[in-house]
Formats: C-alpha cells, sequence, structure tokens
C-alpha cells in the first residue's frame, strides 16, 4: 500500500531566504507522525504547505503526494474539495481559529453542508453527535453559544470536532495544547487520541514539547533552523534512540518532576 | 521577617445579570480567602488551572486590583488600602512580570526607553543604568536601540525580566512568565532566575499552571482551585505525596519521557462550580457525601503541610 502522504524536498522561501530547506517525510495510513522544534524552526510553515495555506508571498518547491496526487500542482478549486474534507487542520489559538462572528453551529454544520452535502437538519444532528464524541456534556446547549462565551477547552474541543467532522485521512495538528493548561491538555490529547483511532485517521503533530510527542507520536522528526534532523523511528525509546546533540539538548530541557 | 504577608485576601468581581427588571448584582469570587506568606529569599509556587484565580490573586497582591477583603504586608507595612501615591515608593519593591511579553512591552518604544522610563520614574539615574539592566539578564548592549518586535518571545520576557530586575525589588511576581515559551528558551529563562536568586537577596511568587516548572524554582507551592488553597506545602513534599485529589491530577497531567505517560486523572470540564459543597466535589472521583454538603476549610497537618479536603483529619 502507498503512503497516504509524502513530503519530497519541500522547500519555502520567503522573499529569497530560505525557512524550510528540503524537507521530506512520509506520513503512514493511521500513523501519528511529529514534527517537532524550537519556535522559528519551520515547523508550522511545512504543515501550512501541506494544506496550502501559507500566503501568497511564499514561494514553496518539492512534492507533497497526498494518496499519490501532488497538492502543489492542484488548482485552488481542487485544493478547496480536500481541504477541511480530507487534509483539516487545528490551530494553536482554540478561540482565534474560530469565528468570533458565528454561533457554534453554524461553524460546525457549514463544512458539513458544504463537503458532505448534508441538509440543516442532518447536518444539526450530526454537529450534535460530533460534539458528544468530543466529550461535550450538553451539546444542544453549547452550539448555539458563541467562541467567546467558552473556555479555551471547549473552544478547543469544537475545533477538534471541526476538524473530524467529514472523516478526513489527515489531521494537521498544530501545537494544539499550547495554549491550554495542563489538565486541558491532558484531556485533549485523550481525546484526539480517541477520535484517531475511532477513525484511522493520520495526524500530523506539531509541538515543541518533545515529552508530549514522545508519548502521542509514533514517529517524531526533529526539526532545527528549517531542516529535519533526525527522524525517531521508535518515539517510545526516545533517550535511547536520540543521536543529534540538538534533540538531546530537547531531551535536556524537559522540565520533569524529579528535581 | 516576612517580606510578604498575605491574611484572608479575597477578590470579587460583579457579573451583570442579564435581567431588565432586577438590579441585583451576582458576584463571582475569583480569589477566597487565601493566606500565606513569603520570607526573606523564598521562592513560592502557586498552581491550578486557567480560572483558579491564580492571577487574580498576583494583581491583587500588587494592588492592580482593589482586594474586597483581607489583608496585604508587604516588608512589616499594611498596604491594604494605600493609595496609588503612597504606593508609589513601595513599587520599586514589589515588581510584577506578566504572561505575554508581546503585551507588556510599548511596540512604539525602543528598549532603552521602556527600561530607562522604570530607572527615572524611581529616581536611580545616578545609580543604575539602562546597560546594567540588560546585562542582568544576559542580553547584548547592540539591542538598546531596537524595538519590541524586532525581538524574539524570549528575548522580549528577558526585557519585561530587566526593566523589573533593575529596581533591585525586594519581591518579584512572575505570572505565567513561561508559559509562551518553547522549551529551550523556557529553560534558559528558569535558569537565569535561579542565578539571580542565589545571588541577590530577592523572594519571588512563580505563578504557573505547569507543577513541572514549579518545581524548577519554588522552595513552597500553593495549589489553587477556584479562588481557594485547596494545598500547601514544601515542593518535594507536595509532588512526592500529593494530598489532595486535584493536585494528583495536576502532577499526573505531567508528560514524562518514558513514554507510557497516560493522564489518568483527568476530570470532566465542568460548566459551573457547584453552590453547595466542596468546589472540587463534581470533579472528585473520592467525593462523598459530606464533600457535596459543605465546604472544607484549609487544616494543618504535620511537618507544615495543609490541605483542604474531608479525606484529612487535623492532628
Amino acid at each position: 500500500m502507498t503512503k497516504l502522504l509524502q513530503v519530497q524536498e519541500l522547500t519555502i522561501s520567503f522573499h529569497q531566504v530560505e525557512v524550510v530547506k528540503n524537507v521530506s517525510f512520509e506520513v503512514e495510513h493511521g500513523e501519528i507522525f511529529g514534527l517537532v522544534g524550537q519556535s522559528g524552526a519551520g515547523k508550522s510553515l511545512t504543515g501550512r504547505a501541506i494544506i496550502r495555506l501559507l500566503p501568497s508571498s511564499a514561494k514553496v518547491t518539492g512534492r507533497i503526494l497526498f494518496k499519490g496526487r501532488d497538492l502543489l500542482s492542484l488548482t485552488e478549486k481542487e485544493m478547496r474539495r480536500i481541504r477541511g474534507k480530507e487534509i483539516t487542520l487545528i490551530q494553536q489559538d482554540p478561540v482565534a481559529s474560530l469565528n468570533p462572528s458565528f454561533k457554534i453551529q453554524d461553524q460546525i454544520t457549514d463544512i458539513l453542508k458544504l463537503h458532505l452535502k448534508l441538509d440543516n437538519k442532518e447536518a444539526i444532528n450530526r454537529a450534535k453527535k460530533l460534539l458528544s464524541e468530543v466529550g461535550v456534556a450538553n451539546p444542544e446547549k453549547v452550539l448555539l453559544k458563541y467562541p467567546h462565551q467558552l473556555s479555551g477547552g471547549l473552544c478547543q474541543r469544537v475545533a477538534i470536532a471541526i476538524a473530524f467532522a467529514c472523516e478526513p485521512s489527515l489531521v494537521i495538528a498544530d501545537e494544539p495544547t499550547t495554549a491550554l493548561d495542563v489538565i486541558t491538555q491532558g484531556m485533549v490529547i485523550n481525546l484526539m487520541k480517541r477520535m484517531q483511532q475511532r477513525y484511522n485517521t493520520s495526524i500530523i503533530f506539531i509541538t515543541h514539547d518533545l515529552a508530549l510527542a514522545s508519548n502521542i507520536c509514533s514517529r517524531i522528526a526533529v526539526m532545527k533552523d528549517g531542516r529535519i534532523l533526525e527522524v525517531i523511528t521508535s518515539s517510545k525509546n526516545i533517550l535511547s534512540e536520540a543521536n543529534h546533540p540538538y534533540t538531546r539538548t530537547l531531551l535536556s530541557s524537559i522540565l520533569t518532576l524529579k528535581r | 521577617m516576612n517580606v510578604l504577608r498575605v491574611i484572608n485576601l479575597t477578590k470579587k468581581f460583579a457579573e451583570p445579570k442579564r435581567t431588565f427588571l432586577r438590579k441585583d448584582r451576582s458576584f463571582l469570587t475569583a480569589v477566597e480567602r487565601v493566606s500565606f506568606e513569603i520570607g526573606e529569599n523564598e521562592v513560592i509556587g502557586i498552581v491550578g488551572e486557567s480560572g483558579s484565580g491564580k492571577t487574580t490573586l498576583a494583581k491583587t497582591i500588587v494592588r492592580l486590583y482593589e482586594p474586597d477583603d483581607g489583608r496585604i504586608e508587604f516588608m512589616g507595612v499594611d498596604i491594604t488600602h494605600l493609595n496609588q501615591k503612597q504606593l508609589r515608593p513601595l513599587r520599586k519593591d514589589m515588581q510584577i512580570v506578566f504572561q505575554n511579553p508581546y503585551l507588556s512591552l510599548n511596540p512604539r518604544r525602543k528598549i532603552k526607553d521602556i527600561i530607562g522610563d522604570v530607572i527615572k520614574l524611581h529616581k536611580l539615574d545616578k545609580l543604575v543604568s539602562v546597560d546594567e539592566a540588560l546585562e542582568i539578564v544576559g542580553l547584548p548592549k547592540s539591542y538598546l536601540n531596537r524595538y519590541p518586535h524586532q525581538l524574539s518571545g524570549g528575548e522580549r520576557q528577558r526585557v519585561a525580566l530587566a526593566r523589573a530586575l533593575i529596581l533591585r525589588p525586594k519581591l518579584l511576581i512572575l505570572d505565567e512568565v513561561t508559559s509562551s515559551l518553547d522549551v529551550i528558551t523556557k529553560r534558559a529563562i528558569l535558569n537565569l532566575l535561579k542565578d539571580i536568586r542565589k545571588s541577590w537577596n530577592i523572594s519571588m511568587l512563580f505563578v504557573s499552571h505547569d507543577l513541572a516548572v514549579v518545581n524548577h524554582i519554588s522552595d513552597r507551592v500553593l495549589v489553587m482551585y477556584a479562588g481557594r488553597v485547596v494545598e500547601e506545602g514544601n515542593i518535594e513534599e507536595v509532588i512526592n505525596n500529593p494530598l489532595h485529589p486535584y493536585t494528583r491530577a495536576l502532577i499526573d497531567s505531567v508528560p514524562d519521557i518514558s513514554g507510557n505517560w497516560n493522564p489518568k486523572y483527568v476530570y470532566p470540564e465542568i460548566d459551573s462550580l457547584p453552590v453547595r459543597g466542596c468546589k472540587f466535589s463534581h470533579r472528585c472521583p473520592f467525593a462523598f457525601q459530606k464533600c457535596y454538603i459543605s465546604e472544607p476549610t484549609l487544616i494543618q497537618l504535620e511537618s507544615n503541610r495543609k490541605v483542604a479536603c474531608y479525606l484529612y483529619n487535623e492532628k
């Protein structure tokens, strides 16, 4: 079986400055793949290049093969059929990633009507089901609220519900827990794992937290200054597998409960 | 002498009721009867999830919010009811650094002016210089003529720290200063604070939602939930032997590198706090009848440990 996603020699530059340099990796079906690095390493840009959401000033070269098709060669119209349906994005700031002027209901049903061609009533029912799947206690109430009326954790659950609404093949999770406190982070991580198993979705998990990545990803690519330094193929054994000095620096920076 | 003494501090915010005819206002108690002390050269950590009242507590202590009840004593002086003019000379000794360095630095002013203003305001021109401030936090002098947007998040947080530290405060309040930073920068800032603490006589109040961060720097820790202190103790004791179920959840939420981290104590989110009983009872796996009826108070256990939970009895 072919790989779900193959990124080949991806280079992204802004005004002749290369910020992502010759990055290649593959994502298997049903895998959680980690992209780890400091701020400015180019992790988010790589993620956004895959879903084709980079600003127009970005120059992208290389190939991004998704189910055998090169996403970079698609027209915007063709890309729209994939974006939000087959490849979705969960962003760092859950409150900012939702539209403040629409109710949660409209934001979930929009995508269901557009991609799955559901009518209004079906879409609302499906939205309710999605919200209960992400552990929202009373979906009917939450559907009628605006993003600012919900907590950060709840907004991130809604964002996850939207990301999984059309049973995508690939979810790009860009620092989905960085803006949340530790307890909410635990809940969101558990939830993403559960959704990933239910729909057999692949996830590209972007984070700066190597400890977090080692616990949920099967493989981890460590990025620095726009390059992939190494790919750790068995993240459970990251302590023995990490070879690159930078990965070791990252590992030693992790704060633990031991002194 | 204690640098800071907080006694039964309470802060409420009015919640406007959306009813047309009713004028009575309901209150949200963000901080409820919190008491603690910070000794000389001591670092106290405050942990809790978002909305537990940590930031409100920090801001109320420096009187950025007006307390509704209780007392704040700084260096033996009751500052609870001092007006802003009377407070100003004390502010030099009591500095606060905020979570978001993007918001706490004026984007239209150069670094030298941002720090220089504070020095002028406290009439320290002859004693200290802006260069010295940058030196403390390990930034090169060439940064003096830069604007905040030309710096990275970690560098900006260093500037914010420099602005507070140049006054040589007795008490430094740090409100989630590392939350917006990546692991390596976070570690660097924490190490900087540790070095300063070693060489200066300075006390700190370190607020964070991450127990691992607090563990790195604090001597004692207060665990807050719904505006109340639910557990207090020496940091090592609290981590090795957490008493309150909520503290266990906080410890459980810190991922380790073993690869089998699986947060067990993840409690469901709730819309609103229970009106009666322990505020944590609806999320607590150990709650029994009494927990839903009345609220436990903070009791003293052996060796300087305090906990507010009916699972424990006073000794």
